[in-house]
């Protein structure tokens, strides 16, 4: 690679001709229209391959037509993507109100925030890391809330209509098993497993973005009810996926009221159980993966997110071997 | 004029709750804590206090030697401006308000610890941001640069 000297991004005009064009070649755009935080967004995809792609983590939002608050235009190359570990330089530029991020899997989002548009290019739309087809455009969408007074955040989140836990903690502290033991529970509902969408509004809020979940191979043993449910298509070095909406019907939710913070920790013991945390313990789960995972680093997020720690009670929720325990552990949180 | 010392603003951000301090270095990914008489240097440091100010706060609330206060203090300074969270500068320092207590008497001193969190450098490491500046965006050789 070598440097052009253009230090703004591509011109918006340039993207709007490339995404129709795309649209034109792969026989038409396809239209996705969600509530997402109970705004209308639409999606559109060049053709009913990428449609296809990155679609099912949004099976659980898709609403009728509405005016979208935004739009996002979704295109690829039809090029062989590079073999990426994810590791990388991404290069990140503001101006004017456009936000521009090129990640080393080769993928390109640019957000005009004042105009509610975006675009979102990658060289083949099956040929996504795991971690970007299972969470499809994750940074336009943080901005995008971030507009909106929201926030998206490093957590999981699963609870009832009437009220819900985030669940959070770095990876490998059993979030996603957390997250996916839901499902064993017809009384409990899912909200995703690593990024959703939190406001801090009268009554703090969780909002759903993706009903994905992921676990490692070797944790699936744990989880033997999602065997059946495991997404085509999964190559072996990769994580199990799952689309909740399409597995497990009505088992999704758009988002709850936030109740609690739960940070679990894996134990010796058998059953789960919960324990009163401190606050600084949330925070510390909470901010710091979050900050680091959006791109840029926003520097306000840490008093945002110490503003909605103080507001819900913490617990940690110490997992047992027996992952069939957790629900239940779940509901007592929910009902303290 | 004396030394007094200043949080590493911008790339350090931090959060007091409950009594712990959670400290963020955005630049490196790493993040730390400090609670109890860490957090009350952290408080002292915040208002623009010297390192005798710190220490004169931390006596009015903790019940221990002029000398063992001052050595703990001086070690917590160091870490800090070793890990790049503070960094001394000349200028009048404010006089530390005494940390805040809980009226009953000075409370059993243990020395202050900085905790200490890296599990984020990986993400930072492995995949940095960089903004675009005048370099430009990166792109793929054009053929005739390539070819000899």
């Amino acid at each position: 690679m070598t440097r052009i000297a253009t230090p703004e991004a591509p011109p918006v005009e340039s993207l709007r001709e490339d995404f129709e064009r795309a649209a034109e070649a792969a026989g038409g755009a396809v239209d996705l229209h969600l509530a997402l935080a109970g705004k209308p967004v639409r999606i559109r995809f060049a053709g009913a391959r990428t449609a296809e792609a990155l679609s099912p983590a949004f099976a659980h939002l898709v609403a009728p037509e509405g005016s979208p608050a935004l739009t996002l235009h979704v295109w690829d190359s039809g090029a062989r993507a590079p073999e990426t570990s994810g590791a990388g330089a991404s290069y990140y530029s503001e101006q004017d109100g456009v936000r521009a991020l090129h990640q080393p899997s080769d993928v390109f989002s640019v957000l005009d925030a004042k105009a509610d548009t975006g675009w979102f290019w990658m060289p083949d739309a099956n040929g996504l890391p795991y971690w970007d087809y299972t969470a499809p455009f994750r940074h336009l969408l943080g901005w995008w809330l971030d507009a909106q007074g929201l926030r998206q955040v490093h957590g999981g989140a699963v609870g009832t209509e009437e009220g819900g836990v985030l669940l959070v903690g770095a990876g490998g502290s059993g979030k996603s098993t957390t997250a996916l033991s839901t499902l064993l529970d017809e009384r409990l509902r899912y909200a995703g497993d690593d990024y959703v969408a939190v406001g801090a509004a009268h009554v703090p809020a969780v909002h759903s973005i993706y009903c994905s979940g992921k676990v490692h191979q070797g944790d699936l043993h744990r989880l033997p009810h999602l065997e059946p449910a495991l997404a085509d298509g999964v190559r072996p070095d990769e994580k199990a996926v799952f689309y909740v909406e399409r597995s497990f019907p009505g088992r999704s939710i758009a988002g709850f009221p936030l109740r609690a913070i739960v940070v679990p920790r894996v134990t010796e013991r058998r059953t789960a159980g919960a324990v009163p945390g401190t606050r600084a313990e949330a925070l510390a789960a909470l901010a710091p993966s979050t900050i680091f995972q959006l791109h840029p680093p926003a520097r306000d997020a840490l008093a945002w997110m110490a503003g909605l720690v103080r507001r819900v009670p913490t617990f940690v929720l110490e997992l047992g071997s027996d992952a069939e325990t957790i629900p239940a552990a779940l509901l007592r949180i929910l009902e303290r | 004029m004396t030394t007094r010392l200043r949080v590493n603003s911008p790339n350090v951000i931090y959060e007091t709750i409950e009594g712990e301090v959670i400290l963020i270095d955005l630049k490196t990914g790493t993040y730390y804590s400090l609670r109890d008489s860490g957090a009350a240097v952290w408080q002292a440091i915040e208002q623009g206090a010297g390192e005798d100010g710190i220490a004169a706060a931390l006596r009015s609330r903790y019940d221990a030697s002029e000398e063992e206060i001052r050595d703990a203090v001086r070690r917590l300074l160091d870490e800090l401006e070793h890990e790049g969270l503070v960094r001394a500068e000349e200028g009048e320092a404010a006089p530390a308000a005494p940390a805040s207590g809980n009226g009953a008497g000075r409370l059993p001193f243990a020395a202050p610890v900085l905790e200490k969190h890296t599990d984020m450098q990986d993400l930072i490491l492995l995949d940095p941001v960089h903004e675009v500046g005048a370099q430009g965006w990166p792109h793929p050789a054009p053929p005739d640069e390539t070819t000899a």
